[in-house]
């Protein structure tokens, strides 16, 4: 946000020079030939208002942990990574007592993003639990017809210096959804 | 010296400046728009039904899925109004705001998945205070004023800030231990590198050498206000956040190109000196190749 770029002074002063300013980063407002422009004062103005109201909502967002994007909290990688982490699965139970995980269409950024809402699926009303269910089966390309019901598990995973993989220590039933 | 700060800073926003190097800087962060609005695939955005529409954005009040002909739609009417202020003949500034505007509809609906999506967001943020400058008239380019001068500066405060932000909630979330842990060895293990596996385990496997990259990326990201408050380190900061997100591309295969090219797109022409445009670098540059092989002959 400086004005360094003003310095060298070797381009034409326009009308919009204002020479009426002693500011230190208004070198070149000294050197103008022609008055100031009628709207300079109101671009000062603009200038104010746009840059602190944009910059404060940014800061003001992140500060305040809000996320309504574009305001964000700019949390990215934020959190330290141990050598154990969890995550949310949907398996989906078959008639026949076999299970599998549900996949999300790789190809699909969009899709496979939906992924995230695992997390909250324990605590809605059950109705939605089974339409959100019901969709993600859809996109999997799964026939509900075929699926006895659909499990959330919170895996845990361990990562093995040994072998150089992440290995599951732990796998617990979060709630269940019949589609 | 503090006392002052504020007068300075409002003294250096609010300076004249050459119409050329607004022109510079609007018309970069509008092909980065226009390429963000060509080349992803937003179409995709109509595959997610309106259950699994979940967070809270602008577009948070449509609970509803667009249908693909309403996406491509929107992605055209943005192509246009870029198209239409790169022609800067009439509505030019009004061609801005509605690629803008149609960009801002599309990454808000793609991040509607439940996860706040980052990879747009500095594009958008950057590109808004350039929404309120007047285009100049091709006569008014070799020309200063207030109003030309203070929308890329904006600009550059907005790009300082959000970095100095990313930086700041490591230090403020995991403290010094984002740096002097097994952190960083752990993020690479929890990607998926799709083009350097090799690599990218290499790195994870020497903890050291982990530690380097994040200490590297902490340092680049809280000092980024220093690097772009001196012109002649600007195009430095482009140089070190294409190097930063290029390896975060190559390690876990994640996309950030929207924020190293809205960097460049600021950062370059603010850090040329006065009197020198950037089409005018071009020549120079140009004319010295092609003179280089007449002198050799």
């Amino acid at each position: 946000m400086t004005s360094q770029d003003d310095e060298a002074g070797a381009a034409a002063v326009a009308p919009g020079a204002d020479a009426g300013s002693a500011a230190p980063g208004a070198r070149d407002d000294a050197r103008a030939t022609t008055p100031a422009a009628p709207d300079d004062t109101r671009q000062r103005r603009l200038a104010r208002i746009v840059t602190c109201a944009v910059v404060g909502v940014i800061v003001l967002g992140a500060l305040a942990e809000v996320e309504a994007w574009p305001v964000t909290a700019f949390r990215l990688f934020s959190q330290v990574r141990t050598d154990t982490s969890t995550s949310l699965q949907l398996v989906v139970v078959h008639p026949d007592g076999s299970s599998a995980p549900l996949l999300l269409k790789p190809a699909n950024d969009v899709v496979v993003i939906t992924g995230h809402q695992f997390a909250t699926l324990r605590d809605l009303p059950a109705s939605k639990q089974r339409a959100k269910v019901d969709a993600w089966l859809d996109l999997a390309g799964i026939d509900p017809a075929d699926v006895a019901s659909v499990r959330l598990d919170r895996v845990t995973f361990r990562w093995d210096d040994a072998t150089g993989r992440w290995a599951e220590t732990k796998r617990t039933e979060v709630t269940e959804v019949t589609p | 010296m503090i006392r002052g700060l504020p007068r300075r800073l409002d003294a250096r926003l609010t300076a004249p400046g050459p119409a050329y190097r607004l022109l510079e800087v609007q018309t970069l962060v509008a092909l980065v728009i226009a390429l963000r609005l060509l080349v992803r695939p937003w179409v995709d955005i109509a595959d997610r039904p309106p259950v699994l529409i979940s967070g809270l954005g602008v577009m948070s009040w449509l609970r509803t899925t667009p249908s693909a002909g309403v996406v491509v739609a929107i992605q055209v009417l943005g192509l246009v109004g870029i198209v239409t202020y790169l022609v800067r003949r009439r509505w030019a500034h009004a061609g801005y705001v509605v690629g803008w505007l149609c960009y801002l509809v599309l990454a808000a609906l793609w991040g509607s998945s439940g996860k706040v999506m980052h990879n747009d967001v500095l594009t958008v943020w950057v590109a808004l205070p350039l929404l309120f400058a007047s285009v100049p008239a091709r006569d008014d380019e070799r020309t200063r004023a207030v109003r030309w001068g203070w929308p890329p500066r904006a600009s550059l405060a907005v790009l300082a800030t959000v970095y100095f932000l990313t930086g700041f909630q490591k230090l403020r979330h995991s403290g010094p231990r984002w740096v002097f842990s097994d952190n960083m060895a752990n993020v690479l293990r929890q990607g998926a590198s799709p083009y350097a596996q090799g690599l990218s385990d290499f790195v994870s496997s020497h903890v050291w050498l982990a530690q380097c990259l994040a200490g590297g990326a902490l340092a680049l990201e809280l000092t980024a206000i220093v690097w772009l408050s001196f012109r002649r380190t600007r195009w430095l900061f482009a140089v070190a956040v294409f190097v930063m997100h290029t390896s975060i591309w190559l390690f876990l295969g994640l996309d950030y190109s929207a924020w190293v090219l809205t960097a460049a797109a600021v950062a370059v022409p603010m850090s040329l000196p006065d009197g020198t445009s950037l089409l005018d670098l071009v020549r120079r540059v140009a004319g010295r190749r092609s003179a280089a092989p007449a002198t050799a002959s």
